[in-house]
């Protein structure tokens, strides 16, 4: 090894050290651009080899998507934003305070005279106070969305902001998407230069499909629950339409825990209980469309992974950092986990492990 | 004799056409200059010192080379005495792209040799997602190999 080599390659991991420290800031930015092009990369590429050129593609892509946007903004938002303040007046309404209002709704109140029954009937039990506790503290915690959302003003406006850097860096994604990977190859030393090149293609496909897979699951859920849950009756049926699909990210729990939330809305809206197995059943109807007709259709094959690592995964991505990190912890994993194997395999296969 | 006008067209609009230097390759003959984009945009330029090895025996068939300078020697260990010596405009890789999945041969540099190289699932999209480009490739592998198998077979004639 000579000295010139170590210094050079000393410098070398300086410089990426401190890009990494100074581009840090973007680095969201960057990301989300690159599941933006990713998203668009199949269209773009489409109209590319029907004879348009590629950056004339994205423009058009472009903006069919603003008029999407647009017109979902026009039809869509109102309601959401309705429906989500009418849920909010609800929560902090004050002219009956909040766990009054939840311990007199039926349900709620039938389970309160039952506790009661039975502590009367065994007095050593106690179990009221500590139903009372159960009610508080979800009051507290509802009681805190709204300041959550309001304290998160900021970052809502700069996620406002976001949105309009994206295009922009997504743009040259898509345009020198070639350009870009056969630098990066370029940077191969020759002995590696075949794996490498393997493996950017698969990771790349896999990557693509995966992300192309959950946005096109996260929106066909989305509308089909809305339907549902409107056929059904279900209040706030946009709101929570949207939450299923978004959940629907995680596979397995996410539908359990937008039925989940359905069925507190039903509760907390007063509703006859009933509605809860009319709600469940829809979303099950629409898991069943979605699993065996939709998904099919649209993804052509499964991604499998085990329950119970599905579990864990989501539960460690709640205590790393919360809700979205409960959300992309498992595209994550999987994402980590298809890397491995390919390079797994192909490490064996060029007899360098 | 040339019209004026066309002449000042072209002074105008100077065609200058790209990546002409890949139409040296049999199989990339007869495409068109926007054609040749679509390829040149899926190549990687290796460079190789002599006595590198390119790909072993045995190895997992993933790409296809093309020699743009220098020269490669495919040897095998099974038949030590057939050796193939590789000179430029020359592809390696390409019967194995249709033949099987490993390596049949151990490829080399014998001296400096500059190589383009296309991953075979970017050629196989390549071949699959444009029809007209698909079938002149195609094509020209054909008369390729149509060629090769003449002449073997007038050598053992």
């Amino acid at each position: 090894m000579n000295w010139n080599r170590i210094i050079f390659i000393l410098l070398l991991l300086t410089l990426i050290v401190l890009g990494i420290i100074f581009y840090s800031p973007i680095f969201i930015y960057l990301i989300i651009s690159i599941i933006v092009s990713y998203i668009f990369d199949p269209i773009v590429s489409w109209l590319e080899y029907k004879g348009m050129a590629r950056w004339i593609a994205i423009l058009c892509v472009y903006a069919v998507i603003a008029g999407l946007i647009a017109w979902l903004v026009i039809t869509y938002i109102p309601r959401l934003i309705e429906q989500g303040n009418q849920l909010i007046k609800f929560i902090s309404r004050t002219d009956v305070p909040l766990d009054q209002a939840i311990v007199q709704l039926p349900l709620v109140h039938s389970i309160y005279e039952f506790i009661l029954k039975v502590d009367q009937t065994i007095p050593q039990l106690n179990l009221l106070p500590q139903f009372n506790q159960l009610i508080e503290l979800g009051v507290q915690k509802l009681g805190e969305l709204p300041q959550i959302l309001l304290s998160n003003f900021q970052s809502i406006i700069s996620t406002v902001a976001l949105v309009f850097t994206i295009p922009f860096f997504s743009y040259f994604l898509l345009k020198d998407k070639r350009k870009i990977r056969q630098a990066l190859v370029s940077l191969a030393p020759n002995k590696y230069f075949e794996l490498t090149l393997i493996l950017f293609n698969k990771v790349d496909e896999n990557i693509g499909t995966y992300l192309r897979a959950i946005l096109l699951e996260m929106i066909n859920v989305g509308i089909l629950s809305t339907i549902a849950l409107t056929i059904v009756g279900v209040p706030y049926s946009i709101v929570i339409g949207a939450i299923a699909g978004l959940l629907n990210i995680i596979p397995y729990l996410g539908p359990w825990i937008g039925g989940f939330v359905a069925g507190f809305v039903i509760l907390v809206s007063g509703l006859p209980p009933i509605m809860i197995v009319w709600m469940a059943m829809a979303i099950l109807i629409v898991q069943f469309l979605d699993n065996y007709i939709f998904y099919p259709l649209i993804v052509g094959r499964t991604i499998r992974m085990h329950p119970l690592v599905v579990l864990m995964t989501v539960i460690a991505g709640s205590y790393f950092g919360g809700v979205i990190w409960m959300l992309i912890s498992v595209p994550l994993v999987y994402m980590t986990y298809s890397l491995i194997m390919a390079l797994h395999k192909n490490l064996k296969e060029f007899r360098i492990i | 004799m040339a019209n004026p006008f066309q002449n000042l067209f072209k002074k105008i609009f100077p065609h200058k056409e790209e990546h002409s230097e890949l139409r040296n390759y049999p199989i990339f003959k007869t495409l068109n200059s926007r054609e040749l984009q679509f390829v040149y945009n899926c190549l990687h330029h290796r460079e190789f010192k002599a006595d590198e090895i390119i790909f072993e025996e045995g190895f997992p068939l993933e790409v296809i080379y093309f020699i743009e300078s220098g020269e490669v020697e495919l040897s095998s260990k099974k038949e030590p005495k057939t050796k193939l010596i590789l000179k430029e405009n020359d592809v390696f890789g390409l019967i194995d792209f249709f033949s099987g999945q490993k390596r049949r041969m151990t490829a080399k540099a014998l001296s400096d040799t500059t190589l383009l190289a296309i991953a075979d699932s970017d050629f196989e999209e390549l071949i699959n997602r444009q029809p007209s480009l698909g079938t002149k490739i195609l094509w020209s592998c054909c008369q390729l190999m149509a060629k090769t198998i003449q002449e073997k077979t007038q050598v053992y004639n």
